[in-house]
């Protein structure tokens, strides 16, 4: 593991079996996160990015779905110590769970139950990982946490339920359940995407001071590219459960290599330029269905460049700069073609 | 040519609160509360707002889906407002809606097939053999295959759906359509497809669409002219470059300032809104909007701003702009 | 409070128009003392009886005239067993109370339990087993399982008693834990059967509903935190299951006066319900008034009491 990485993926591969059929609802995704980072992970629905943290907080649903191979290397900041969290004992890994590694997720009006106030589900999240805490001390560090992520009057919200709060509230309680623990990365599954413009606007900015404040690494997953561009430090594009481009953020907007990047980049109308009912380039045919992907690479169907070559074998990741790696023919180099 | 086709006057509606056990209405919310507008044949007017500003329910009084409380709806320069059902009745023809959802919006035991050929079978004659090429057409329209005729909903994806809801609302050639947040449900490569489509078939076929969106950077891409609303209220009304390049109100600032741009070096000034958006049942007193506004004064707390014309054919509702 | 006093108000036009129709229907079938008129010495007594109930006027105000007596403790004459219908009814009670109360809460706690445990083992051998349980107990007619217990649990094998269920019930034996005993030998098979067959609708019921909170996304975030499956299962998940749990629970109040018929006489249990079917027989109109009149009020009750436990279950609902 590298030392300024606190999170290594490597080589995760998992599968559903459904009564549908199988889905390789992962292949091969790699990614680290450093400290104090923002990485984002992008792309649409079926591209595996919302099973990848869920497997990093081993909560894929059961008995369903299966971790076929790979590592998910933690360090443990006080130990400094390299964990694999697929392989640790469940009792060991809830203290990981919630503690070292939080996660918010999209759906504020429903992450938080709707029959224990507030103020006892942040407490519950510092009682359970702080034993030694006392009721009124967690009761005070809820509060404080709601406090700074701006939910005004915390002393009296702290006893509202979820359902007297609005939608940008509630999200603002969970990032202040999540980071209660003070953990070291925060997932954040498409937090924004089910609030308003403006609330949206908050809460990336909430969650950016947050981060300054507080010192912590983030996975920012969604599938709004304005989103990450402006809060992300490095960006993982998925599709069809492989990572299909990896780079620093500006050579992903300025410089995107794969050809599903650029197809992504054109399909959004933009604020800064472009004209009226102007074509968007974007892509053409349907996402593959996941439990029928297409041979060879999974986005020769949709590609503007496809080759021969696409059809039959898929491509591995390459890195055609540092930190700059994609898995497309057309950046492999003829004679270094590899296995 | 570019003559009006719908034009919108003061419009009004009010959902009354009922409490108690005899459901005796104890107040109002002013869902939508004095909003005019007029649309032009073969453009587009875009509604945008976020949660509470009444942008879906004003496409719903225009297609009098829900009745009014007061104001005037003129489509093809005769008033629908009074008309009954009857009256009504061939009119609707002319005036379709596609769903934000395409999943709920088709009945998931018709065929294809039967769901576009729905509107033929009850405002026209056609013989069957007539419909069934009219569908055939109509799929092709849309980019969809003839074959695709015999499936059910389910066997499609999300962006083959909202085709088929376009498809539909297509079937009798209309003038005017409220598309509402058409794309939002979509994927992003899949919006990007629906845009297009929009955009070919209103230059194609001169439809007007009115198209109700959160997402302004699609609003800007697609609208001729745009009305922001805010708690049922118009805040700024204008050409599509009045309210993007120079927009005067401060809502419309913020809004604009808080769209994510996909591009890590794009700077501009940030206006992050404080507070949240108050409740349509116990809107602010005076501006709607000086609970939240960055430069609200006195004035705005008990005054309420009229929309005001600040330059030819832009509006905007604030004692400062 | 405010709202409780409206909501109990409310309940009386329910009960009057309630209990209006089944009178009404009831008087539909005829005059019941057409078979006391066959004795010629009663014939005086019948006209005085047809006075005193109204049977000389139309049927709406012979149903105040009823319902002013019932009231009133006036519960009327039972033609069949030429005694007060309230003696009757009350002497009847207690012993459809002991299996009603005794069957349902069995029922409903062995119900709710399986169909939680189902949930989260869901299809597990556990479960399955439970599935069938279930399937067998709702499908399987009392009629049938209530003779074939009878035959082989009495008959055959004689480990339980039918039958003697009436007033002074064993006046021969005076200890009374062997009194005990006895009654239990009586009441023990056909409180099993009501139970299996009763507890079904709750696996079901529990079992879904449990299995949509487990997929609720709170459920996840409770996860996410790092607590252990066990604190996610009881007080996430199990706090609201519950609440649709709840209003059922309320609504088969009715159940605790046992509405047994079928079971009752096959073990010649003279409870309410096997009075209800004994009174159809002999048209006896006022017995079948008054067991019905306390199944409409306790299923009126039951509603009210589940409306005020759903408040109480759940913060999201209010009583205003």
């Amino acid at each position: 593991m590298e030392k300024d990485n606190i999170l290594e993926i490597k080589n995760l591969h998992v599968t559903f079996y459904t009564e549908d059929g199988i889905v390789r609802a992962l292949q091969g995704v790699e990614y680290e996160v450093k400290h104090n980072e923002t990485l984002g992970v992008v792309g649409e629905s079926g591209c595996g990015k919302s099973v990848t943290s869920l497997t990093i907080m081993r909560l894929l649903p059961k008995p369903q779905a299966k971790v076929e191979e790979g590592q998910i290397l933690f360090r443990d900041k006080e130990t400094g110590q390299e964990i694999n969290l697929l392989e640790l004992p469940e009792e060991k890994m809830r203290h990981v769970r919630g503690n070292r590694i939080s996660m918010i997720f999209q759906e504020p009006m429903t992450a938080l139950n709707p029959v224990y106030t507030v103020g006892d589900q942040i407490m519950e999240a510092i009682l359970i990982h702080n034993p030694e805490t006392t009721r009124q001390e967690a009761r005070k560090k809820a509060i404080e946490m709601l406090k700074l992520v701006g939910i005004p009057a915390a002393e009296k919200r702290v006893d509202d339920y979820p359902h007297q709060m609005s939608g940008g509230m509630r999200q603002r309680v969970m990032i202040a359940m999540a980071l209660s623990t003070n953990p070291d990365i925060l997932i954040a599954d498409e937090p924004t995407t089910a609030l308003d413009v403006t609330i949206q606007a908050q809460i990336l900015d909430l969650i950016n001071r947050l981060q300054e404040q507080l010192g912590m690494s983030i996975i920012l997953i969604t599938h709004n590219l304005g989103v990450v561009a402006q809060n992300a430090d490095r960006i993982a594009v998925m599709y069809l459960g492989r990572i299909v481009e990896y780079a620093p953020v500006r050579e992903i907007f300025h410089d995107p290599k794969h050809p599903y990047t650029q197809g992504l980049l054109q399909s959004v109308p933009r604020l800064d330029r472009g004209g009226l009912k102007e074509p968007l380039p974007g892509i053409s045919g349907n996402l593959p269905s996941p439990y029928n992907p297409p041979p060879g690479c999974k986005f020769h169907p949709r590609c503007p460049y496809v080759m021969d070559r696409c059809r039959e074998e898929e491509p591995s990741a390459v890195e055609i700069s540092p930190g700059h790696t994609v898995r497309c023919w057309l950046h492999v180099k003829g004679e270094k073609s590899n296995e | 040519m570019n003559d009006v086709l719908l034009e919108v006057h003061d419009l009004v509606k009010w959902f009354p609160i009922k409490r108690g056990v005899f459901g005796r209405v104890q107040g109002h919310v002013k869902a939508v509360d004095g909003v005019s507008f007029s649309l032009r044949q073969g453009e587009t007017l875009g509604l945008v707002g976020e949660s509470g500003s009444g942008k879906t329910t004003i496409g719903r009084l225009v297609l009098k889906l829900i009745p009014h409380t007061r104001g005037r709806i003129v489509f093809e320069g005769v008033d629908i407002t009074s008309m009954n059902y009857s009256q009504f009745r061939p009119m609707k023809k002319d005036m379709q809606i596609i769903f934000q959802d395409p999943y709920s919006s088709l009945n998931p035991r018709m065929t294809v097939g039967e769901i576009i050929a729905e509107p033929l079978l009850v405002h026209t004659n056609m013989t069957q053999k007539e419909r069934e090429k009219r569908v055939y057409e109509l799929l092709e329209k849309v980019t969809l295959r003839p074959e695709h005729a015999r499936r059910y909903p389910h066997e499609f994806s999300g962006g083959q759906r909202q085709r088929i809801g376009i498809a539909r609302a297509l079937a009798l050639n209309p003038k005017f359509i409220v598309a509402d947040e058409p794309i939002s449900a979509l994927d992003v490569s899949i919006q990007a497809q629906i845009t297009n489509l929009l955009i070919d078939l209103q230059r194609d076929m001169n439809i007007s669409f009115l198209f109700i969106a959160h997402d302004l950077s699609v609003v800007k891409h697609m609208a001729d002219s745009v009305l922001v609303l805010y708690l049922g209220k118009p805040m700024e009304y204008g050409k599509n470059e009045d309210v993007f390049v120079h927009p005067r109100h401060p809502y419309t600032q913020a809004l604009l300032s808080a769209v994510p741009v996909p591009d890590p070096d794009y700077k501009r000034e940030r206006i992050i809104l404080q507070g949240e958006i108050p409740s349509p049942i116990d809107p602010p007193k005076g501006c709607v909007f000086h609970t939240r506004c960055p430069y609200a004064t006195d004035k705005c707390k008990t005054e309420i701003p009229q929309l005001r014309e600040v330059a030819t054919g832009h509006f905007v509702a604030c004692h400062y702009a | 409070m405010n709202y409780l006093i409206k909501r109990v108000l409310q309940l009386i036009p329910t009960f009057l128009v309630a209990t209006l129709i089944a009178f009404i229907l009831f008087s539909l079938v005829g005059d019941p003392f057409e078979g006391l008129r066959q004795d010629p010495r009663l014939a005086s007594q019948v006209e005085r009886l047809r006075r005193i109930y109204g049977y000389d006027k139309d049927p709406i105000t012979r149903y105040f005239l009823w319902i002013k007596n019932f009231l009133q403790g006036e519960w009327g004459y039972s033609i069949m067993a030429k005694r007060a219908v309230f003696q009757v009814v009350m002497e009847r009670l207690p012993v459809s109370l002991s299996i009603g109360i005794v069957n349902t809460v069995l029922a409903t706690l062995f119900g709710i339990l399986l169909g939680i445990y189902s949930a989260i083992h869901l299809y597990s051998a556990a479960d399955y087993a439970a599935t069938a349980l279930v399937f067998f107990g709702m499908s399987m007619p009392s009629f049938f399982f209530g003779v074939m217990a009878l035959f082989f649990f009495v008959v055959t094998i004689p480990l339980f008693n039918v039958g003697l269920m009436t007033p002074g019930f064993h006046p021969d034996i005076a200890n009374l834990f062997d009194k005990t005993i006895e009654y239990g030998r009586h009441l023990a098979l056909p409180i099993f059967i009501l139970t299996l067959l009763g507890m079904g609708g709750f696996v079901r019921y529990s079992r879904s509903a449990m299995l949509e909170v487990l997929h609720m996304d709170y459920i996840r975030t409770a996860r996410a935190k790092g607590l252990p499956e066990s604190v996610v299962i009881r007080k996430h998940a199990l706090r609201n299951a519950l609440i649709p749990i709840v209003t059922l629970l309320a609504l088969s109040l009715p159940a605790i006066i046992g509405a047994a018929p079928i079971t009752e006489t096959i073990f010649s249990i003279n409870g309410l319900g096997k009075l209800y079917i004994d009174a159809l027989g002999a048209n006896d109109i006022m017995v079948l008034m008054a067991d019905l009149t306390l199944t409409i009020s306790l299923v009126i009750i039951g509603n009210l009491l589940a409306d005020i436990l759903y408040a109480v279950v759940d913060p999201r609902v209010t009583l205003e």
